[in-house]
């Protein structure tokens, strides 16, 4: 059972900015069961009480004294995070009395000012005030990368068309993603540079199809997100369609991958009528949508997000443009010519093995919105529509998930709470995974996976089945990162396609062998 | 006097508020610095908190609207320092800070009433009430109250603050809705010093709450100076002073300009009043706007008889 520890902080008046700030950090400290950062009101301590987290210092203190209270099992991590808390205090009380010189802007003019001639915003305010500092950045002539979400549509048609107006790139908002002369923003990969640029709604899914490719050994010239409703009737594509228009101009990209889920058809029949006039290769993967139209149009049509980056690889690379492979394609096909996936035929078999009857069911845990949305459209090509109806895939890092905790790419604690209760369901067959590398995203996301995916896998025969999107030059290492999974008995793909593929291969032996398309 | 002397001229004040005389009293007042922000110092004295602030955070009931600089911390202020302060100068002798407040302009923070006998703002509201929830929903902060604009269940790691803050809201609109005095007494008291922050949630949205009735002329309004009776073992300093500048109808501009945008002719501009609302603080105007919201839904049924 977890214990409980308290440091007061008498008389303590820090601004609620700076506590929300400093209790979000402690919540997210791996090992911590739960936490309160309150000023020692009754009424709090009577919340505190309730969570179980009131120790008899935090019953004495008054109104006026903050306290800090968390519960965890190891009291090396308990005391750490303690001491988190009052190296962070101690730092906003030196603030507090003025003895620091440091400067820092407050608003986009004073940026502005100190930095001389910025040409890029980076916003990421709650949405509510998102807008206005992208106006005022635009205004000013500066490209935003916005990634902040819970913005209103008429803000983001606004916001684009202003930037539309004044030849700007106005990315998001909720864009997570994009690589701009070699400079990652948000969540992104350590890419190798190159000849390839990218345009995508979908924040993991521009970043698998750029890890695929430097796996492949090309590279990104650019990577520019639009914000996943860029694609809207309302908003009209008008950043997928400036950007397109940007490296359709620029010298350094020699081919361009589009990437969102099925646009409106007004807008795609937009995007593809200016992808088609383009004068440079054009791969459109826009996922689930129908290939005719993409073809009809002059482009070249990916079914996948691999698909895509082998298409994109190969013309960069001076290579004739392998064939889709489909939704469904073949777990085990040696395209990309991993010696991984060359093994996957020998893990659905001997997962098949293993299983004991009743277990039925892929339950995806997926991080990444887009990974997971490829993971269910390929499922569905399996399996067809209706017993793909049984099995689940989820992203955690949807908002229904994320109220007042980290995105699971920052924090794998959700998941692992969620590995742990779909390997108790009897029905549970395969355990479907992202694990996503890259600055921003956790430091060791495969090895905060490892004990849980141990515990599932212990007993009943689980088979636990995921992809990383990574490259080797990443924080996380991404050979690292396998290696561990893999330790773990993790069956590891190649590609998130591929995991999905090799999941339903294991559980529908019969739909793989005949090889069926519904 | 020498110290005088040496001081340089004294700063002049942009504004101050009509309450900050009843605070000083007849002599001179002596506090000492209470706690220092970016934007705002606080001063101690016999009857809560006066606070020196920046003008752009508009006016606030206790304060004295002044530019001291981009940063407040900067000027060498200390926990502690003594600060005098007449009816025509505050001072700091230690950093050798005058502000001139004799000649400062000043306003009300004093909420005005819409009576219940004008039914165009009680018409107004109930026309408008469900889509400035909406609105309120999409740009209310995370953390606080926030997930009760948007009724959700709190999923903060541990403490049910938003839970438990549901409870005695509903407790609180129930016995006002049954004129039971006590009940909602007893309900606000629960709402007193409840959740995170320097200003903790329950306070913003009492302050948010408390600002609706006097607006529309409740005969409720008074129910706040019965529940803080206690307020310095209830709630912080910062908080209760404000609170209790809200029992007597006072409020920082902020809140004047939020109720005058929800109440007003037009529907113009409620969405942008509404972001600079929840822009207050890191929940405390998500609250504050909860509470306003909880108020004016609550007065508008009153005075149509609906239960």
């Amino acid at each position: 059972m977890p214990a409980v520890h308290t440091r007061v902080f008498a008389n303590t008046y820090r601004d609620s900015v700076e506590l929300m700030q400093i209790a979000a950090e402690i919540e997210a400290v791996d090992g911590i069961d739960r936490a309160g950062l309150v000023m020692a009101t009754p009424a709090n301590r009577d919340v505190l009480g309730a969570a179980g987290l009131l120790s008899d210092a935090a019953s004495a203190a008054g109104p006026n004294d903050l306290v800090v209270a968390l519960a965890a099992d190891d009291d090396e991590v308990a005391i750490g995070a303690l001491e988190i808390a009052g190296t962070r205090l101690a730092g906003a009380a030196d603030e507090g009395v003025g003895e620091t010189t440091k400067t820092v802007a407050r608003t986009v003019a004073e940026a502005v000012g100190e930095l001389g001639s910025p040409n890029l915003a980076l916003i990421s305010t709650p949405g509510a005030y998102a807008s206005a500092e992208a106006l005022k950045a635009l205004k000013r002539g500066l490209h935003v990368f916005m990634f902040s979400d819970n913005v209103p549509i008429e803000d983001e048609i606004m916001l684009k068309s202003v930037a539309r107006s004044k030849g700007l790139l106005m990315m998001g908002p909720d864009c997570g993603t994009a690589i701009l002369d070699g400079v990652p923003l948000g969540f992104a990969n350590v890419v190798r540079r190159g000849t390839i640029g990218l345009v995508g709604a979908s924040g993991t899914g521009l970043q698998q199809v750029s890890c695929l490719i430097d796996r492949f050994g090309a590279g990104i010239s650019q990577a520019i997100g639009v914000g996943g409703r860029d694609l809207d009737e309302r908003v009209g594509g008008a950043m997928m369609l400036a950007a397109l228009e940007w490296l359709a101009a620029d010298p350094g990209t020699d081919v361009i991958v589009l990437i969102s889920k099925p646009p409106a058809a007004s807008v795609e029949a937009r995007v593809l009528a200016a992808a088609g006039s383009v004068a440079k290769p054009v791969i459109v993967n826009f996922l689930g949508g129908a290939a005719t139209t993409v073809t009809e149009a002059g482009a070249i049509p990916a079914s996948t997000f691999e698909a895509a980056a082998l298409m994109a690889s190969a013309i960069a690379q001076g290579r004739s443009i392998p064939a889709d492979p489909g939704l469904a394609g073949d777990p085990a096909d040696d395209e990309a010519g991993a010696p991984i996936d060359a093994a996957a035929n020998d893990h659905v078999r001997a997962a098949q093995e293993a299983l004991e009857p009743g277990q039925t069911r892929i339950r995806g845990l997926y991080s990444g919105g887009s990974l997971a949305g490829e993971a269910k459209l390929i499922v569905k090509a399996m399996l067809g529509k209706e017993t793909a109806s049984v099995h689940e895939i989820i992203d955690l890092g949807d908002d229904e998930y994320t109220v007042g905790r980290p995105h699971p790419m920052i924090d794998p604690r959700l998941r692992n709470e969620y590995i742990g209760v779909v390997a108790d369901e009897p029905s549970t067959a395969v355990i479907l995974l992202d694990v996503v590398l890259g600055h921003g995203s956790s430091p060791d996301p495969a090895g905060a996976l490892v004990t849980a995916i141990e515990a599932a896998r212990s007993g009943r025969g689980i088979a636990v089945v995921a992809s990383v999107c990574g490259t080797a030059a990443d924080p996380q290492d991404l050979s690292a990162q396998e290696a561990t999974l893999a330790r773990a008995g993790v069956i590891l793909a190649t590609s998130n396609a591929r995991a999905a593929r090799i999941a339903t291969a294991i559980v529908a032996p019969a739909a793989i062998a005949a090889g069926s398309q519904p | 006097m020498q110290v005088t002397w040496l001081m340089p001229p004294p700063i002049t004040a942009a504004r101050i508020s009509a309450a900050v005389p009843r605070l000083i009293g007849g002599g001179p007042l002596h506090g000492k610095v209470h706690s220092v922000y970016r934007s705002v110092v606080n001063v101690t004295t016999a009857d809560g908190l006066l606070a020196i602030a920046d003008p752009a955070l508009g006016g606030l009931p206790n304060g004295i609207s002044v530019d001291l600089g981009a940063d407040f911390r900067a000027i060498g202020l200390r926990l502690g320092m003594p600060v005098v302060v007449s009816r025509t100068t505050a001072a700091v002798p230690d950093v050798q800070l005058q502000i001139d407040i004799g000649s400062a302009a000043r306003w009300s923070p004093t909420i005005g009433s819409r009576p219940e006998g004008d039914g165009r703002p009680i018409a107004r509201w109930r026309a408008r009430s469900a889509a400035v929830w909406t609105m309120a929903g999409v740009r209310g902060a995370a953390n606080g109250f926030g997930p009760l604009l948007r009724r959700e269940a709190s999923r903060s790691r541990g403490l049910d603050v938003a839970g438990r803050a549901s409870a005695s809201i509903a407790d609180l609109c129930r016995s006002l809705r049954h004129h039971d005095r006590v009940g909602s007494v007893r309900a606000a008291r629960g709402l007193v010093g409840l959740g995170e922050g320097l200003t903790p949630s329950g306070d913003d949205f009492l302050a948010g709450f408390v600002a609706a009735l006097w607006t529309l002329g409740s005969p409720d309004a008074g129910l706040l100076a019965d529940a803080i009776v206690d307020r310095d073992e209830r709630t912080t300093m910062v908080s209760g002073t404000l609170l209790q500048h809200a029992a007597k109808g006072e409020f920082a501009e902020r809140i004047h300009e939020l109720m005058g945008a929800l109440l007003d002719i037009d529907d113009v501009g409620i969405a942008e009043s509404i972001e600079r609302a929840v822009a207050w603080g890191a929940s405390s105007g998500t609250d504050c706007l909860l509470g306003a919201l909880v108020g004016l839904d609550l007065v508008t049924e009153t005075s149509a008889g609906v239960a």
